[in-house]
């Protein structure tokens, strides 16, 4: 997840505070030393309590996608090598959750199993990424805001768009599927857009381009230990 | 279970005890002495344990990038990323180097101050 470190006027620097909560991230801010959970953004403990981070969309791909979206991109630099991940056996077992026993807050689905999450103040929602793979595009709602989820399967990336354009909801269908993206057809103009940008391709809005939402791509029990009233969809 | 024949004598068992218990003393007082604060503390409706000091896994503060093309040698076209895009410049950052580092303290044009965490 991407936040923006400025709140109520002031610029936080985090660091890792060396503690989980419900076995996940916590930070601290350099300024204050106040507690904060990585999962929502929101203070455990200390002067900041009642603030919230504010969040930044962002993707998560591969570099390869990320090139083919955005060829002009800049990548952090690696002051060391480093190739592959030290979790990767914890990734590949669907029995090892968290490390302090918070094991399966939810039983609605494995807790291994990789959801997109979504939360806009109370509304929280989890779509299980087996699900996008079969069926790439999922349009809901989360608080009243009318929201497209496109998934390719080829490179595991989600996106999701604000389906407001223009001062109306628009409705998308599947036109194509491609190795290398989702072509969406909007219902109202018949125009087609790119479900990876988010960007109208072809027809009347050409060049228009959907609203990106910040998502995250969770392991279902890290999410739903924290918002244990979460909808599933579809 | 402690003979008095292996031990050679009732001296001899006593001798031992008295030494076993000394040394469990001295266990128990050493332990007592290094445990650090508690170490899992209920909180809300979850619990907040400490696993390591704060910043053993060190933040990236000062991020340094580089244009794609220059990123051949470090990157893989199936590396995992997070992709960040303001609407003027985007930025990507390997979640394979975020495993190490788990935040960066960043900024972008668009957003200003941003905060990477994985």
């Amino acid at each position: 997840m991407v936040y923006t470190r400025e709140v109520d006027g002031q610029e936080l620097t985090f660091g890792t505070s060396g503690k989980l909560y419900k076995d996940s991230l916590v930070m601290y801010d350099r300024q204050t030393g106040s507690l904060w959970t990585q999962v929502d953004g929101s203070v455990l403990r200390g002067r900041m309590k009642g603030s919230r981070l504010r969040r930044v969309p962002s993707v998560q791909t591969t570099w390869g996608e990320w090139k083919r979206m955005h060829p002009d991109t800049l990548v952090l630099k690696k002051e060391k090598r480093v190739q592959g991940s030290p979790y990767a056996d914890y990734f590949a077992d669907p029995s090892r959750m968290g490390i302090s026993g918070q094991q399966q807050p939810d039983a609605r689905l494995p807790g291994k199993a990789l959801v997109v999450t979504l939360r806009e103040g109370n509304d929280a929602l989890a779509v299980p990424i087996q699900r996008l793979a079969r069926t790439p595009l999922h349009e809901t709602t989360v608080a009243g805001k009318p929201l497209a989820i496109v998934f390719n399967s080829g490179s595991r990336t989600a996106r999701v768009f604000d389906r407001n354009v223009a001062g109306r909801a628009l409705d998308f269908e599947i036109a194509r599927r491609g190795q290398e993206d989702v072509i969406l057809r909007d219902k109202q103009t018949g125009s087609e857009w790119s479900g990876l940008t988010g960007k109208a391709v072809k027809g009347e809005l050409a060049g228009q381009q959907l609203e990106s939402v910040p998502y995250m791509m969770n392991f279902w029990w890290a999410w739903a230990a924290y918002n244990p009233r979460t909808r599933i969809e579809p | 279970m402690l003979t008095a024949t292996k031990l050679g004598g009732r001296h001899a068992i006593i001798a031992r005890l008295i030494s076993l218990s000394v040394l469990l003393a001295v266990l128990a007082l050493t332990v007592i002495a290094q445990r650090p604060k508690p170490r899992m503390e209920r909180l809300g409706d979850g619990f907040l344990i400490d696993v390591l000091p704060p910043d053993r896994i060190p933040a990236i503060d000062k991020p340094r990038f580089v244009p794609a093309a220059a990123a051949q040698a470090f990157m893989r076209d199936d590396e995992p990323v997070l992709g960040v895009f303001d609407g003027k410049v985007a930025k990507a950052y390997s979640l394979w180097l975020l495993d190490g580092h788990e935040i960066v303290n960043d900024s972008t044009p668009g957003y200003g101050a941003i905060a990477v965490t994985w």
